[in-house]
């Protein structure tokens, strides 16, 4: 391509300082004319000089474009490379953002499941067994003691806490059950007297994946759940779940106020980045379309896991 | 003599396993003739030591409650399954259950209930700790505008249970609807109905109910 344009250009050239002289001859000229002749001879002299050395500044002429035109052609190239560079920084900028922000997930993801089983499989199995010793002795002694009870109650009450914070850090359903079942359960627990979550499912409840996608889309549903009731103030929302082929489609819609779609990028506190992040390191595609008061509808589109 | 109920008791928790055996052998008809520490090698275990009851944690390493659950649904044991597990979701309740679950007991109140609950799935009968039966009942009847929401007064007479199944035939639910919601068999409906006319000495079923509007059970 270059070089095509490169020769076109050079021809154009070479024709027109044919016929036409340029500017920088007439200068050269001008100086030997003038070291040379009178006023009144000048015009004489110019059209012999001309003639007379006319191959000679053929080779000038032609040298002095080419030099300008090889700057012009380097000045062009190097402005692209630059350009094509500072893409590319950037686009590995937004590559190492993306994996500092799923980084930051996984490893959130990583210790939550760590600090659940802990509460769940140790801490857990030692409270009951105390609770468990402690009955043992009543039972054994026979004792009525304010005391005991007050343990017992305090015992049930730490069990109860402990219940709810692993259940706030990973749901036992979504353990035991699987990604269906846990999200049709996130849809009835969200719904009240002021939103009602509707769940659409054509996949089996009994459908089970890898572990790491059931948990990622869980939290990606839960938090866009959480933005409907926080930011929305819907009163209807939708969850849609379908498996076509090797994708797992989502489709939320909600009724609320919606946003000007044009300033997404600039709505960080809505998690939007990480949820993007999160369905890019999936292969995924997410979209959002909303107007103000029409709502807002979310699809996400994730290549099934092997 | 009485023949002695035989226990196997399943968990991944050797402290607990320790405990519960404490706690049942102060019981003089229980036996516990076997744990497992995981649910792969329960199978045999159970059909080795012909266990009556057995007590099973969903969560265990490599082979969980649910999967033993289903194992044993098709594996025709006599051997009953009461559930001891930390959950208390309702939804993970109720699919156990559907599994073949007689009993369901939350680990915070084991020590409570679990001879209560041996004895009651010994008889064919369902048994759920207060709390998660609560919970059943509650969320069957979360939006029924004739409940009377006001807190029980202790009954002299009725267990609770009794004052559920109660309720429920006054709000004209059928003997089916109140097995399928309350998780327990027709068996065990038809027998709390039963106990609860021989309690309050009335011939039938409108005695109930007569009993449920003079005890203000329901709005009317």
């Amino acid at each position: 391509m270059y070089r095509l344009k490169i020769f076109i250009l050079f021809i154009l050239f070479s024709i027109s300082t044919n016929g036409n002289p340029m500017p920088g001859q007439t200068k050269t000229t001008e100086k030997e004319a003038t070291a040379i002749a009178t006023k009144q001879a000048k015009t004489k002299h110019i059209s012999y000089l001309v003639n007379e050395k006319m191959p000679n500044k053929k080779v000038v002429s032609i040298s002095v474009i080419l030099v300008i035109l090889l700057f012009v052609l380097f000045y062009f190239f190097y402005q692209n490379n630059k350009l094509k560079q500072r893409l590319k920084v950037k686009i590995i900028r937004k590559k190492i953002l993306l994996n500092i922000i799923n980084a930051g997930i996984d490893s959130q993801e990583i210790e939550r499941k760590k600090i659940a089983s802990f509460l769940h499989d140790n801490v857990n199995a030692l409270l009951s067994s105390a609770g468990l010793h402690l009955n043992t002795f009543t039972h054994q002694n026979n004792v009525q003691s304010e005391e005991i009870q007050k343990t017992k109650a305090i015992l049930q009450d730490v069990h109860d806490l402990l219940r709810d914070m692993s259940h706030d850090l990973i749901p036992s359903l979504l353990i035991r059950f699987g990604l269906i079942y846990a999200l049709e359960d996130l849809c009835e627990k969200n719904s009240n007297s002021s939103i009602h979550f509707d769940f659409l499912n054509s996949i089996s409840t009994e459908r089970r994946y890898v572990e790491k996608f059931e948990m990622k889309i869980y939290f990606i549903v839960s938090e866009l759940f959480n933005n409907i009731i926080k930011h929305s103030g819907a009163t209807k929302a939708q969850i849609q779940l379908k498996e076509n082929g090797k994708i797992f489609k989502i489709t939320i819609h909600d009724n609320g106020i919606g946003f000007k779609t044009k300033n997404i990028n600039d709505a960080e506190g809505f998690g939007i980045n990480r949820i993007r992040a999160r369905v890019k390191k999936f292969k995924g595609s997410f979209s959002i379309i909303s107007k103000a008061n029409e709502g807002t509808t979310i699809k996400i589109k994730i290549p099934l896991p092997h | 003599m009485i023949p002695k109920i035989r226990i196997h008791l399943a968990d991944d928790h050797q402290v607990l396993i320790d405990g519960l055996t404490n706690l049942l052998q102060t019981v003089q008809n229980f036996e516990v003739v076997g744990y497992s520490l995981d649910g792969i090698t329960l199978h045999d275990a159970l059909i080795e030591d012909k266990a009556d009851i057995l007590i099973l944690d969903i969560s265990m390493p490599q082979k969980d409650g649910i999967a033993v659950l289903k194992e044993l649904q098709n594996a025709n044991l006599t051997c009953k399954v009461i559930i001891l597990s930390s959950y208390d979701d309702l939804k993970i309740i109720k699919e156990v259950m559907k599994l073949g679950a007689k009993g369901y007991l939350t680990k915070k109140c084991a020590g409570e209930n679990i001879i209560e609950a041996i004895n009651c799935v010994y008889q064919d009968q369902e048994y759920f700790s207060a709390s998660v039966r609560e919970k059943i009942f509650n969320s069957f009847l979360q939006n029924n505008p004739k409940l009377n929401h006001t807190p029980n007064i202790e009954n002299p007479i009725l267990s609770v249970r009794e004052i559920e199944i109660i309720t429920l035939i006054a709000l004209e639910y059928s003997g089916k609807e109140i097995s399928e919601q309350l998780f327990i068999s027709m068996n065990t409906v038809e027998t709390h109905r039963k106990n609860i006319i021989r309690k309050l000495k009335t011939k039938n079923t409108i005695g109930l109910v007569k009993y449920a509007l003079k005890n203000n059970l329901i709005n009317y």
